[in-house]
């Protein structure tokens, strides 16, 4: 059997009734069940307190995303983190987060993204973040991924990174031991990133630069127009083409 | 018995490893008999002699073993079950006598199940365990549910505190001390969102931050803070609506249904910022809870209790294995543990969970085919007392994993005699016959 363990105290009920904190009356309606109930108020919508900030879920999913880690990520993982299954709720809790004003959201493809207002920051009591770039969320999402491919081959890499005198960002510059590559990740027009691949050639600090993208016949069209390209041409031995599937990137 | 011994001798022994399986195992002779150092000594030398005694006190032992009606496949031995307190009595064969053997308390911990007809002795093994553990087991805690005041002769002052539901004081959102809050609210609303207002979850907890965040706001003003109780939830429902015709406002009408029921269950009994939760689960205290005539507020009083039990328990250091800290009972248990799709696996995540903390459920029930088979099999030791229907016979035998003879019994058993089953056990985990003492 166990050991010396405290002994069980029995309380008299006039001790048990004394440990009782009496409740606070707050609100006009009755509370004993007795007692005559008064119809109820017409609709109203409910007055928010000052001090009353979204539920604890929707500040999870803040939490969540002013994670420097966790901006990039899709919605889904969000509620994996937080441990929300339901569909409903899922729903409630963007909505919510979306009539306070704290987020808006990005969408393309099957993937959802979150983009944090500065008043969400304000509410968490951090800063909001700096140099995110202008591109969209797949943009980020996909130079998030090779960014974590440069970092295990031992690179330093700064996405949005400025290089050159002139201060030209990059989508992405990894400063390897005996080298700098850019990464430049082409989704918009031919002309804009022929426009791109001038700039980061100009700025004379890479040693290699690494043009990538999603499309193959974008990645044709920019390289048939490099080749000729009067600027480019002279320097495409340093520029590789590179096609990124989001199933096997390598 | 001459015939007989004839009959014995056609037949060859058993080889000694056998025969001292079956004198432990099937007569329940203690280590220290005689009779076991007569094998061994027959085994080495094989004196026909010593085999003819061996053979006569077999036929003796078979012939005692015939004449008891009630008595199992097996007989535990007196020397193994000699730890705990005396609960119960066993057939003692050589001298056809009951001798008593031992339970040990911590087993409770594993929780414990009580079926039969009424007037077997459920309630009667029951008021035994009480009054053996207030005695000899005087740290641990107890909380008896008893609808029916089967226990009020037992569970007196100033060993016990008998409370009534009408003098009772709880808050569901005011935690433990030292628990934290989130954690204790987020368990509350799963307690509270059992069955019906399952889908009325995020609403309830919107509700119960917005009451926080005013207590926390008076709070920053100078005044105390005070919790929240179900009574301030039920106003907040009824005062504050949705929008009409959406899916929230029907949410918040069953909300608003389903607590005010609760609620007036009793009109005092939510009616605090502090209740007596932490008085209640740190004594010996039987709650008469006749008031209660829906089985959802008897539910929703009982959740509530374990979980506050367990979530108190669960800061403070516990030991390895865990020893019987608190003991909670449960009458009319069918009412509470019916099978069903949702809500079962909340009282059996809490039942594991409870093994660990040194907390222990007794269950007493009529029907153990009318309990979910999720909390039967959460239980380590159950004890079946006569049944009558073939639906319970089959229960009891897959739970019990009894023979067709000892099935046939079941029907047959006379008040006050129950088959018992201590499941992983270390050393006797089969199932026995044994006699509830009567009652002074």
């Amino acid at each position: 059997m166990s050991g010396v363990q405290d002994p069980v105290i029995v309380p008299t009920m006039e001790a048990l009734k004394a440990s009782v904190v009496p409740r606070r009356r707050v609100s006009a309606t009755p509370d004993t069940p007795g007692a005559p109930v008064a119809p109820f108020p017409p609709f109203e919508p409910c007055p928010e307190p000052a001090d009353l900030g979204p539920s604890a879920k929707a500040m999870a999913v803040l939490r969540f995303y002013a994670y420097i880690g966790n901006r990039e990520k899709p919605l889904e993982a969000c509620w994996k983190a937080i441990g929300v299954k339901s569909g409903s709720q899922k729903a409630r809790i963007v909505e919510e987060l979306q009539r306070h004003g704290l987020m808006r959201l990005e969408s393309k493809g099957r993937r959802k993204m979150v983009r944090l207002y500065k008043r969400a920051y304000g509410l968490l009591g951090i800063a909001p973040p700096k140099g995110d770039g202008v591109g969209g969320c797949i943009h980020k999402v996909i130079v998030a991924q090779l960014a974590d491919m440069f970092r295990a081959r031992g690179y330093d890499v700064h996405i949005e990174g400025e290089i050159g005198p002139h201060r030209k960002r990059i989508d992405l510059v990894a400063y390897g031991h005996r080298r700098v590559v850019g990464l430049e990740l082409g989704l918009s027009r031919v002309a804009q990133e022929l426009a791109n691949l001038r700039a980061d050639l100009f700025a004379g600090v890479l040693d290699l630069l690494l043009f990538v993208a999603t499309d193959p016949s974008m990645l044709n069209k920019v390289r048939a127009g490099a080749a000729s390209d009067p600027v480019i041409a002279p320097h495409i031995h340093r520029i590789h083409f590179c096609l990124f599937s989001e199933e096997e990137p390598s | 018995m001459g015939g007989r011994l004839d009959r014995l001798g056609d037949r060859p022994l058993p080889d000694p490893g056998t025969l001292v399986r079956k004198l432990r195992e099937e007569y329940g002779l203690p280590d220290s008999d005689e009779l076991f150092r007569r094998v061994k000594t027959w085994a080495v030398t094989g004196n026909p002699q010593l085999e003819q005694y061996i053979r006569r006190c077999l036929a003796s032992l078979r012939k005692h073993r015939d004449e008891l009606r009630f008595v199992g496949d097996k007989v535990p031995p007196r020397d193994i079950l000699a730890r705990g307190i005396p609960l119960l009595a066993v057939p003692s064969l050589p001298n056809r006598t009951l001798s008593l053997v031992m339970f040990d308390p911590d087993r409770l911990t594993l929780h414990t199940i009580v079926v039969g007809l009424p007037g077997t002795g459920k309630t009667t093994l029951v008021r035994g365990l009480l009054r053996l553990l207030s005695k000899l087991c005087p740290w641990v805690r107890i909380i008896v549910f008893d609808p029916n005041r089967s226990y009020l002769d037992v569970c007196t002052w100033p060993d016990w505190l008998a409370a009534r539901l009408l003098d009772l004081c709880l808050n569901p959102f005011a935690p433990p001390d030292r628990y934290a809050l989130d954690a204790w609210l987020s368990e509350t609303l799963d307690v509270l969102c059992l069955d019906e207002l399952k889908h009325s979850r995020y609403l309830l907890q919107c509700r119960i931050d917005w009451l926080f965040a005013l207590a926390r706001s008076r709070e920053a003003r100078g005044e105390p803070f005070c919790y929240p109780s179900l009574v301030d939830l039920r106003n907040n429902l009824a005062a504050k609506r949705e929008r009409p015709g959406s899916v929230m406002e029907r949410y918040r009408e069953a909300a608003l249904n389903v607590i005010e029921g609760r609620v007036r269950t009793c009109a005092t009994l939510y009616d605090c910022a502090r209740g007596m939760e932490p008085f209640l689960s740190n004594t010996r205290a039987r709650i008469a809870t006749e008031g209660i005539g829906n089985v959802a507020n008897m539910e929703f009083l009982f959740s509530h209790l374990i979980h506050f039990v367990a979530a108190r328990r669960s800061l403070e250091p516990l030991e390895m294995p865990p020893s019987l800290h608190t003991l909670i009972v449960l009458e009319e248990a069918q009412m509470l543990l019916q099978p069903r799709a949702e809500g079962i696996s909340f009282y059996q995540n809490m039942m594991l969970r409870m093994r660990a903390l040194g907390v222990g459920i007794l269950f007493v029930s009529q029907d153990l085919s009318r309990i979910d088979p999720l909390i039967v099999a959460a239980c380590g030791n159950i004890f079946a007392f006569a049944q009558s229907s073939r639906g319970n016979k089959r229960a009891v035998q897959a739970t019990l994993d009894l023979s067709p003879r000892e099935t046939g019994l079941l029907g047959e058993l006379p008040p006050g005699v129950v088959f018992a089953r201590m499941a992983g056990h270390r050393e006797w985990p089969y199932p026995f016959v044994a006699h509830v003492p009567m009652e002074d």
